[in-house]
């Protein structure tokens, strides 16, 4: 078990400063935190993962990668006058990754590999300078009309898990996998 | 004898000069106490771990709570976040409040890059959180290590 914070822990806080002029960064980020908790329902016995919390943190995953790849950059590169957001490879290298590894059934080791490609990609999305907080700068007049747009973005069906010899099952395989996919076709 | 870290934090908060060890609190210490309330960026910092890696450790407090954020410099390392809120437990690397404060402490006010290497105790306390959570971090170990530790 972790120590006991103690009761320095306890003390009052101030209150919490909210963004309040960066409806993409507040949308998605709000988006993470939702799937967060669904994961973590999913992880919640040790050794398990539940499928049912699982299977809509697989298909609401799949939703903002989707957003992601087919309003927000495509929106970010016109705002840039078509030079595509220097990010925008490691994004797609690690949407490619991520989507891989909701491919398999899930196991623990399976989701703990998944994580270890989330954390770090969502620390790059939501940081500040980082992809959302760039988005809102270039999109500034239409980011709320944007943010309209990524509401309506329709639910992503899911296909069942498959768990063939050519499945990803590490982020080094899925990550590898998905850059020299990238490399070899860039899309942009 | 080295100072716990609740007996570190505790002596910023009491507002005393020096550790019971005799060794001097951080330059301006009621100041950074005071400092630990603040929101938005309480301080930023860099530090090295024990394998000599450098980080950027920025403290931060906002709507998601008290949590540091960890940027490799110079490194193919990828960043990470710890939350002493909870927040986001299945992604965010859990400390507790008192490692936040600690690290709020060490990192806040104005100062060099260094961070307050002046307090001995709170520097040593605060490079034992790097690496932990380093550790942690390479190794996934984020969900599964509740009986752990």
């Amino acid at each position: 078990m972790r120590r006991s914070p103690g009761k320095l822990a306890g003390r009052r806080t101030p209150p919490p400063e909210r963004p309040t002029a960066c409806p993409i960064t507040r949308y998605l980020t709000e988006d993470h935190d939702r799937l967060d908790a669904l994961l973590q329902r999913a992880l919640s016995r040790q050794g398990e993962v539940e499928l049912e919390s699982f299977g809509t943190f697989r298909a609401g995953l799949l939703r903002p990668i989707g957003m992601e790849e087919k309003l927000l950059l495509p929106a970010a590169r016109q705002a840039r006058g078509g030079e595509v957001l220097p990010i925008a490879r490691r994004l797609r290298i690690d949407h490619g990754a991520i989507t891989s590894l909701l491919v398999p059934t899930p196991t623990p080791e399976i989701a703990a590999e998944l994580r270890s490609i989330l954390g770090p990609h969502n620390v790059v999305e939501e940081e500040p300078g980082g992809l959302y907080e760039t988005c809102d700068a270039l999109l500034a007049g239409q980011a709320e009309e944007l943010v309209e747009r990524l509401g309506a973005y329709p639910s992503v069906k899911v296909n069942r898990y498959q768990d063939g010899p050519n499945v990803h099952r590490t982020a080094a395989s899925a990550l590898a996998t998905s850059a020299r996919q990238f490399d070899r076709r860039p899309p942009f | 004898m080295p100072q716990s870290l609740e007996q570190i934090v505790a002596a910023y908060q009491a507002g005393a000069t020096s550790h019971a060890s005799g060794k001097p609190l951080a330059e301006g210490a009621a100041a950074l106490w005071a400092g630990t309330a603040a929101t938005g960026q309480v301080g930023t910092v860099l530090l090295r771990d024990s394998a000599r890696r450098q980080w950027g450790l920025d403290v931060r407090r906002d709507h998601r709570g008290r949590y540091l954020q960890l940027r490799p410099i110079g490194i193919d390392i990828e960043r990470f976040r710890a939350s002493a809120d909870g927040h986001r437990p299945a992604e965010w690397l859990p400390i507790t409040p008192l490692e936040w404060t600690a690290c709020a402490l060490y990192a806040g006010g104005a100062h060099g890059p260094e961070g307050h290497a002046e307090d001995e105790e709170l520097g040593r306390e605060v490079r034992r959180l790097l690496d932990r959570m380093v550790r942690d971090a390479q190794h996934g170990r984020l969900v599964f290590d509740e009986d752990e530790d």
